[in-house]
């Protein structure tokens, strides 16, 4: 099952177009970044995804096939917007009893409970009074008591603290790793995703750039460094993206086109981290590395051709 | 979802609570004084026009010019600004908030998702606007109730005062008030301008309610009626450009079918033929005082237009229900803009 399946999805806001011609199939079970500088697109996916914001062009579904907001897509998929937007004036109890009567039978309230106890978050205040970490947490416990099969959060690191958002993610990892909830979220700062991600989406500029299993796309990249004058040689088993010539040497960050490539004579390679293939998939905006068949076949299984 | 809308909305329900509880009380302590009064203008016996005896008079003149009557009208004019309160204050900010506060994103992502939550929100801040409304509306009525049954010519229940701001009619345009500003806010999406266009709006509603679609609707479906008695009347001898609109009530001044409420009248002559307004006016000038009678000698006659009084709850009925209608146009409205505008 794909938690989400998006085929040739597009949304304009009057001109411009925030998001285009996104073919991509996120499966279930990972823990998903979604990656890219800001205004590439992050935000539009997600509302997208959940049903927020209608798309101009395209389909997008959830959970295997339920289109984005629908009845059961809302019910099963638990969504942290940017910047925690909670009713500020509610004291914290309230704003929880108050989720849990917009969530029916799904919800878990001992769950709440507990997690709110353990994060020390106190009951009485008002939500607007609390800490930016505090906040995020209560909106984080909101969306885990609603017991979701799929948890999308927006942004929710940049307002924390590096102890916050050490807890906040040690909070999505153990739930991800309990309930076996599927995790997307998105962030513009590398460094966290690679902690935690197992599968990445860089979004530029409106259109998907690179979408895989962190390992393989770890694995299938290099840097190769060698003469400056013999790239040529290079092309011949591995795609170039990004190049870095000097004088006499260059460094190449390629990807490899089978498992058996291997660097030309003269030519060193070194392994690749995430960072370094993120910042050279988003300095040259027109490379991309995308698992072909799995999104046109998840597109053809929606019944949308592409 | 009862108890979520309630506890969201608390601090909006505890000022419209203050409001019925403020405005509430004044008008009960004025009301108490106002049929103390009339319990000492029964007990002397003088109710009724021919009561104008030495003891009455300055009793009623008490009730009738002193700061009961003063008290009525004001207080029939604040009722009417009730609904456009509660569409400025209730509704205008209701979906604004969300917006500015991006709360929308939380609200329309949960599992009862954002159809569902519009209408239960939206249907219990209603109820609410409509039921205050209608308790002050009744309270009101009974405060000035003394005053009113003494000058029935100026506020009869037909009269638009009274007619507008019954128990039903206030209810349903409290709703319509409060369906204008959630709209406004939903469009909007921005506290304060939302409010401003919202009291524009319910402003101008209420003002055409008042001046004109009240008196279009009991223009509808007119009986006529020949009375030689009417015409008789020195009050509606008085012509006014164009057609005579009468607008009152018959009584004791303007005989006609009993609680009807007259509409139109004009004057025929002998041969049936219309008298032209002009013409009517010479004829007064020429026998002031005895003009009315003069016409009457000369078998002219009135004609009036009257709606019987045993309509007046359908007509009470046809007002309530089509604001009611107007404002479910306006809910229904409101949730396809949440439904298909972007969040």
């Amino acid at each position: 099952m794909n938690v989400i399946e998006a085929a040739r999805l597009g949304k304009r806001y009057w001109t411009t177009w925030a998001l285009r011609d996104c073919t991509l199939a996120i499966p279930a079970g990972r823990v998903a970044a979604l990656a890219g500088p800001n205004g590439a697109g992050k935000t539009t996916l997600m509302h997208l995804a959940v049903g927020l914001t209608a798309p101009t062009e395209g389909r997008v579904t959830v959970l295997g096939g339920q289109p984005a907001g629908s009845p059961e897509a809302l019910s099963r998929v638990a969504f942290v917007a940017q910047d925690v937007p909670l009713y500020k004036h509610l004291p914290v109890q309230d704003m929880v009893r108050v989720a849990g009567a917009l969530n029916g039978r799904r919800w878990d309230q001992a769950r709440a409970d507990r997690r709110l106890a353990a994060m020390d978050i106190p009951l009485r205040r008002k939500v607007g009074r609390l800490s930016g970490g505090q906040q995020a947490q209560v909106a984080l416990t909101i969306a885990l008591a609603r017991r979701p099969e799929f948890l999308v959060l927006d942004e929710p690191l940049a307002p924390l603290d590096p102890l916050a958002r050490h807890e906040f993610l040690a909070s999505v990892m153990e739930t991800a790793a309990e309930d076996g909830t599927s995790v997307l979220f998105s962030s513009h700062v590398v460094a966290e995703l690679e902690r935690v991600a197992d599968y990445l989406i860089v979004l530029a500029a409106g259109r998907v750039q690179v979408a895989g299993d962190v390992e393989d796309l770890v694995a299938s990249h290099q840097v190769l460094t060698g003469p400056a004058a013999g790239t040529g040689a290079v092309g011949a088993q591995f795609d170039v993206v990004h190049a870095q010539k000097g004088l006499a040497q260059a460094h190449l960050l390629v990807r490899r086109r089978t498992a058996a490539a291997r660097p030309p004579e003269g030519w060193q390679a070194h392994p690749v981290t995430l960072e370094e293939l993120m910042l050279a998939y988003l300095r040259e905006p027109e490379a991309s590395a995308l698992p072909g068949p799995e999104p046109l076949a998840a597109s053809a299984a929606t019944g949308v051709t592409s | 979802m009862g108890w979520a809308v309630w506890r969201q909305h608390r601090t909006a329900l505890a000022w419209l609570g203050a409001l019925l509880l403020a405005f509430g009380t004044a008008v009960l302590v004025a009301g108490i004084a106002v049929r103390g009064l009339y319990a000492t203008e029964i007990r002397h016996g003088c109710l009724g026009s021919s009561a104008w005896s030495a003891t009455c008079r300055p009793l009623q003149n008490r009730v009738l010019f002193g700061w009961p009557q003063r008290y009525m009208y004001e207080v029939m004019l604040l009722v009417r600004t009730v609904p456009v309160v509660i569409g400025v204050f209730l509704g205008a900010p209701l979906l604004a908030r969300e917006y500015t506060a991006g709360t929308v994103r939380f609200a329309w992502t949960q599992g009862i998702g954002r159809t569902r939550w519009a209408a239960a929100t939206l249907g219990l801040l209603g109820a609410a606007a409509a039921a205050v409304a209608c308790l002050l509306a009744l309270l009101t009525q009974w405060s000035v109730q003394p005053v009113a049954v003494q000058t029935p010519r100026f506020t009869n229940r037909w009269h638009p005062e009274f007619f507008d701001s019954t128990a039903l009619t206030a209810a349903t345009a409290a709703l319509l008030a409060f369906a204008i500003g959630v709209l406004a806010g939903a469009l909007i999406r921005r506290v304060v301008p939302a409010m401003a266009v919202t009291a524009a709006c319910a402003i101008t509603v209420a003002d055409l309610t008042y001046n004109r679609v009240h008196y279009w609707l009991l223009g509808q479906g007119l009986r006529l009626t020949r009375d030689q008695a009417l015409g008789a009347s020195p009050n509606v001898g008085i012509p006014l450009s164009g057609p005579i609109y009468i607008h009152e009530p018959a009584g004791p001044s303007n005989p006609g079918p009993t609680g009807a409420w007259l509409d139109e009248g004009w004057y025929t002559n002998a041969s049936g033929h219309r008298l032209s307004n002009d013409a009517v006016i010479k004829l007064l000038d020429k026998h002031a005082g005895t003009g009315p009678a003069w016409l009457s000698r000369l078998h002219d006659t009135f004609w009036v237009t009257y709606q019987p009084g045993g309509r007046y709850w359908i007509f009470q009925v046809l007002l309530g229900g089509g604001t009611v209608l107007a404002a479910l146009l306006l809910g229904a409205v409101t949730l396809a803009v949440i439904r298909y505008r972007r969040a």
